[in-house]
C-alpha cells in the first residue's frame, strides 16, 4: 500500500507540472468564468436559467471536450513511459506491476477530476455570490455522472497505451473511438435507423451502449424530466428504465465497464516487455 | 547469485539474446563488454525483470519478473540513457529513497563524491540537467542505496575525463565489498582495473569470459 501511494503520489506530481494538465485546467475552470462573464445565467433558454442554465451549457463542454482530453493525455501514459525510457528506470526499482499500474491510474483520475470538480465549485460560489437558487442534488447527480464518465475514458485510455507500442497509434485510435461514440449520439442514430430500417432494439442497445449517450440523457434528465431536448432513442431508453434507473443504470454502467476495460490494461501491461 | 541459462530473447523474428548461460558469484565484479547491438542492454533488462525471454533467469534463486519486488529490493541500476522523468532532481531521490528503503543522506553524500552540484542542481527538473548530471545523479543514487547487486549500462558515456575519474575513485571506495557489480562498456580497457572478470557479448550469445 506504501507503494502503491507513492506511485499515485508521484503521478499527480508528475501531471501536475505538465502543460496538457495546465490547458486542461484553463478550458474547464475558464469556461466557468467566460459562462459567468458572458451572463449566461441571466439569459433564459428553454425556461432554464441561472445555475441549472450554466450547468447545461456545460454538459456540452464535458460530452464534446472531457473524453477527448482524458483520452489524448492518457493514450499516452504507458506507451509514453516505454518510449521515454521512464520505465525502464522506474521499473528497475523494487515495485510491482500491480502497484505501478493501478498507482498511476487512480493518481491520473485524481488529476483529470480535479479541474472539472474545481469549476464546478467554483461555478457554485459564483452562484452564491450572485444569489442564483441552487438545486444541490442535481449538482450531486451531476457531478457523479462527470466521475463515472471521466473513469470509463480513463480506464480505456489506459487499455488503449497498454496495448500500442507507439504513442501515434494510440492518439489515432482514440480519436476514432471518440469519434465514433460521438457520431453515433441520438440524432444520428436515428438518421441511420431511418435510412436503414435497422430493428429499433439494435439501435437502442447501441445507445446504450455509449456512454457519452448515456451522460447526455442522463444530465439533460436531471433539468428536463419532459425530455423535450432529447431524441428518439433518448425518450425510449427512459421509458424502458424510468428516471431513477436510468440515472443509476448511467453511473454504474460507465464504472463497470472501464474497470474492465483497466484490469484488460493491467493484464496486458504486466505481461509484456514493460521496455 | 545470477544464472542464466538457455537466455533467449527475441524481438519478432530477431534473436538478441541467444542460449546465453552464465554464473555470477555474489561480490564478483563482472565488465559486460561488446559492441553496439550485442545483447548487453537486452540482458541487462531481462535481469531486471523489464522482459520476457525463454530460458532460465534467476537473482538469488528468484525469477526477476515473478519475484520482481524481492529481486529489484536489491538492485541498484543506472541506465544507457538517462529517462525523461518530470519531476525535480531531489524529489527523484527521495522518491526512489521512500520506495527502497534507502537513505536520502547517502544518495547525496555520493552525489557530492562525484561532483554533482548538489545545491543547485538537486532543485531544478530532473529532465533540464545535463546529460553529465543526470548520469552522476543516476549513479549516486545506484551506489547511494547501498544494494546488494549494481548494475551500470555504460555508465561513463556522458561523462567527463575528470568526472570519470571520480566514479572509478566512488566505485573502488563507495561501493560495498560484497556486492556483485556488474558494468557494460565498449571499452574493457578503462574498467579493468575494477574487474574480476571480463565477457564478451556478440550477436547475443558470450564470446569471450575471463577471470583478471
Amino acid at each position: 500500500m506504501k507503494k502503491f501511494s507513492l506511485i499515485l503520489k508521484n503521478e499527480i506530481k508528475e501531471s501536475i507540472t505538465a502543460k496538457w494538465f495546465y490547458l486542461y485546467s484553463i478550458v474547464f475552470i475558464g469556461a466557468v468564468i467566460v459562462l459567468y462573464v458572458t451572463g449566461i445565467t441571466e439569459s433564459q433558454v428553454l425556461g432554464f436559467m441561472g445555475l441549472s442554465r450554466f450547468l447545461l451549457t456545460y454538459i456540452q463542454l464535458c460530452l464534446v471536450v472531457l473524453p477527448i482530453f482524458i483520452l489524448i493525455t492518457t493514450v499516452r501514459s504507458i506507451v509514453g513511459g516505454k518510449e521515454s525510457n521512464a520505465f525502464e528506470y522506474m521499473l528497475s526499482m523494487p515495485v510491482s506491476f500491480r502497484d505501478f499500474f493501478w498507482g498511476k491510474l487512480i493518481g491520473r483520475l485524481s488529476i483529470v477530476l480535479a479541474p472539472v470538480i474545481v469549476a464546478l465549485i467554483l461555478s457554485v460560489f459564483v452562484g452564491l455570490i450572485k444569489r442564483l437558487e441552487i438545486e444541490w442534488l442535481i449538482l450531486i447527480k451531476y457531478s457523479l455522472l462527470l466521475i463515472s464518465l471521466s473513469w470509463f475514458f480513463l480506464c480505456l485510455g489506459m487499455l488503449i497505451s497498454s496495448i500500442v507500442d507507439r504513442q501515434e497509434t494510440g492518439l489515432a485510435i482514440a480519436f476514432f473511438i471518440w469519434l465514433v461514440l460521438i457520431l453515433f449520439l441520438d440524432f444520428i442514430l436515428i438518421g441511420v435507423f431511418l435510412r436503414y430500417r435497422i430493428n429499433p432494439e439494435l439501435i437502442i442497445t447501441i445507445a446504450l451502449l455509449n456512454p457519452l449517450q448515456d451522460f447526455r440523457v442522463a444530465s439533460i434528465m436531471l433539468f428536463d424530466p419532459d425530455m423535450t431536448l432529447l431524441g428518439p432513442a433518448a425518450w425510449f431508453i427512459l421509458s424502458l428504465f424510468g428516471k431513477t434507473g436510468f440515472f443509476l443504470f448511467t453511473f454504474f454502467y460507465p464504472l463497470i465497464a472501464g474497470f474492465i476495460l483497466a484490469v484488460g490494461g493491467y493484464v496486458i501491461f504486466s505481461r509484456r516487455d514493460v521496455v | 547469485m545470477i544464472k542464466a541459462s538457455g537466455l533467449r530473447k527475441t524481438f519478432k523474428k530477431r534473436v538478441v539474446l541467444d542460449n546465453v548461460n552464465l554464473e555470477i558469484s555474489k561480490g564478483e565484479r563482472v565488465v559486460l563488454i561488446g559492441r553496439n547491438g550485442s545483447g548487453k542492454t537486452t540482458f541487462i533488462r531481462c535481469l531486471l525483470g523489464l522482459y520476457n525471454h525463454e530460458g532460465d533467469l534467476t537473482v538469488n534463486g528468484m525469477n526477476p519478473r515473478k519475484d520482481r519486488e524481492k529481486v529489484l529490493r536489491n538492485i541498484g541500476y543506472v541506465p544507457q540513457t538517462p529517462p525523461l522523468i518530470n519531476m525535480r532532481a531531489i524529489d527523484l531521490v527521495r522518491y526512489v529513497a521512500d520506495i527502497s528503503e534507502s537513505s536520502v543522506e547517502s544518495i547525496i553524500d555520493i552525489a557530492e563524491k562525484l561532483m554533482f552540484n548538489v545545491e543547485v542542481d538537486l532543485n531544478n527538473n530532473f529532465m533540464r540537467l545535463s546529460g553529465g548530471m543526470k548520469q552522476k545523479l543516476l549513479i549516486a543514487i545506484a551506489i547511494g542505496r547501498n544494494s546488494d547487486i549494481i548494475i551500470m549500462d555504460e555508465p561513463t558515456a556522458n561523462l567527463d575525463p575528470n568526472s570519470r575519474m571520480r566514479f572509478f575513485e566512488v566505485l573502488l571506495h563507495n561501493v560495498k565489498e560484497d556486492a556483485t557489480v556488474i558494468l557494460t562498456s565498449h571499452r574493457a580497457d578503462e574498467l579493468s582495473f575494477f574487474a574480476h572478470r571480463i565477457i564478451e557479448m556478440d550477436y547475443g550469445r558470450i564470446i569471450k569470459d575471463e577471470k583478471i
